[in-house]
């Protein structure tokens, strides 16, 4: 069965769950998501961190996103929105592995990121360039997972593109170091972090079903990955 | 209007029929064709072959709901469109649904040549309703409806790559239960 003949017999499901999906409301509340964004910033006021590096030891500052994790949208990529509708205008390449660790200028990309946890057979790696040859969108995606609950993703870019989007409404964040390298760390709930950073290229790194010890450990897996 | 009054007026052959489903769904069709062909005059070259089509399947068919009957008309119209236009060329944001749907089905082979699409909708159904509620709005705005991940994520207030990732979740689990269900060889 190729793409296009699954994406044909999806057409044929059940007209009750298609009616499901246009009648469904996603439960919303503004006024909480205002509130929690106001505590969100009020309690970065005043929990001011300083960072104090007295010896070479990894410094990790974990920082609670928790209260925000149903309030906050990220920013929408611009870039992508666009060029995912205007069509013929702009050309997708689709990128090897190689030619994709050649085209960030890093080492490598690590294939497991922590026991189990390995490199997906499930990545497409693109670049969008404009009818001028000219690369708007460098956002490369890769996933990694253990096929069942855990799933880490790591976006590299060089441009830097989206960088930021996931700390951007937070104030007085506190920056961990690891492996001398600066790392914004945020937690939501128990089971799910991010973290961005740069060290040559732009990090940003979304994880499930992991825990704090072992999401630490994966940063400093791909922090090593790349000296 | 019910929909049952406008499939009525379809049954007893009245023209005001075309009128009130555009009124009433008109946008819905627009949207689903506009996701596959992000072009407005192929899109409403498609949502009219869809008013066209209902008016000469209703008699003598009788659908029990009227939106997923003609939003699949319009799919499927808007889908073999597509096809046509892009020979050589290809969209964007199909390119990137249409290889999101090959990952799931990299390793497909079968020994019949011909399928039947129903008889898996039907299996694809079965998969959706042992989903959480949430997920499955994820699955069916994305492959029925070709919403965008942006538009999605929009819609539920969640990050880009939160959908993505539940949304590779649900494929792999569609990919094991279609194994499971002897679908996948």
């Amino acid at each position: 069965m190729t793409e296009n003949e699954l994406y044909y017999a999806i057409g044929n499901i059940d007209d009750d769950l298609i009616i499901e999906a246009m009648e469904y409301e996603p439960t919303r509340n503004k006024n909480i998501r205002y509130i929690n964004k106001f505590i969100a910033i009020a309690a970065c006021f005043i929990i001011v961190g300083i960072i104090i590096n007295i010896t070479e030891e990894d410094v990790v500052n974990v920082n609670d996103m928790e209260h925000i994790i149903n309030s906050y949208s990220m920013p929408l990529d611009d870039y992508i929105e666009s060029n995912e509708y205007s069509q013929n205008d702009n050309i997708v390449k689709i990128f090897s592995e190689e030619s994709m660790v050649k085209y960030l200028g890093i080492n490598q990309i690590p294939k497991i990121l922590s026991k189990g946890v390995v490199l997906s057979d499930q990545n497409t790696y693109r670049i969008i360039e404009n009818s001028e040859g000219q690369v708007i969108h460098d956002n490369f995606e890769i996933i990694y997972t253990d096929y069942d609950k855990k799933f880490v993703t790591i976006n590299l870019s060089k441009s830097g593109k989206n960088y930021g989007d996931m700390f951007n409404s937070i104030d007085n964040l506190k920056v961990s170091e690891i492996k001398d390298v600066f790392v914004t760390i945020g937690k939501f709930g128990e089971t799910e972090f991010g973290a961005e950073f740069k060290n040559d290229i732009y990090y940003t790194i979304n994880s499930e079903g992991v825990n704090e010890k072992e999401f630490i450990s994966i940063l400093e897996n791909i922090i090593n990955s790349q000296k | 209007m019910d929909d049952n009054k406008i499939i009525d007026l379809y049954w007893n052959r009245e023209e005001c029929a075309i009128n009130a489903t555009d009124e009433k769904y008109g946008r819905y069709l627009m949207k689903i064709a506009m996701n596959i062909l992000c072009r407005y005059e192929d899109s409403e070259e498609c949502v009219n072959d869809t008013y066209l089509d209902t008016w000469n399947q209703i008699p003598p068919t009788r659908p029990k709901y009227l939106l997923p009957y003609i939003g699949r008309i319009t799919r499927n119209k808007s889908i073999g469109k597509l096809k046509y236009l892009t020979a050589d060329k290809r969209n964007c944001e199909m390119n990137i649904l249409m290889s999101e749907l090959e990952d799931c089905f990299i390793s497909y082979n079968t020994p019949e040549s011909i399928y039947d699409n129903k008889e898996i909708g039907t299996t694809i159904s079965d998969f959706l309703r042992t989903c959480k509620k949430e997920y499955r709005y994820i699955f069916i705005r994305r492959y029925w409806f070709s919403d965008s991940i942006a538009d999605i994520s929009e819609q539920l207030e969640m990050s880009q790559s939160k959908i993505k990732s539940i949304l590779f979740r649900i494929r792999n689990k569609l990919r094991k239960y279609l194994e499971k269900e002897g679908y996948l060889i």
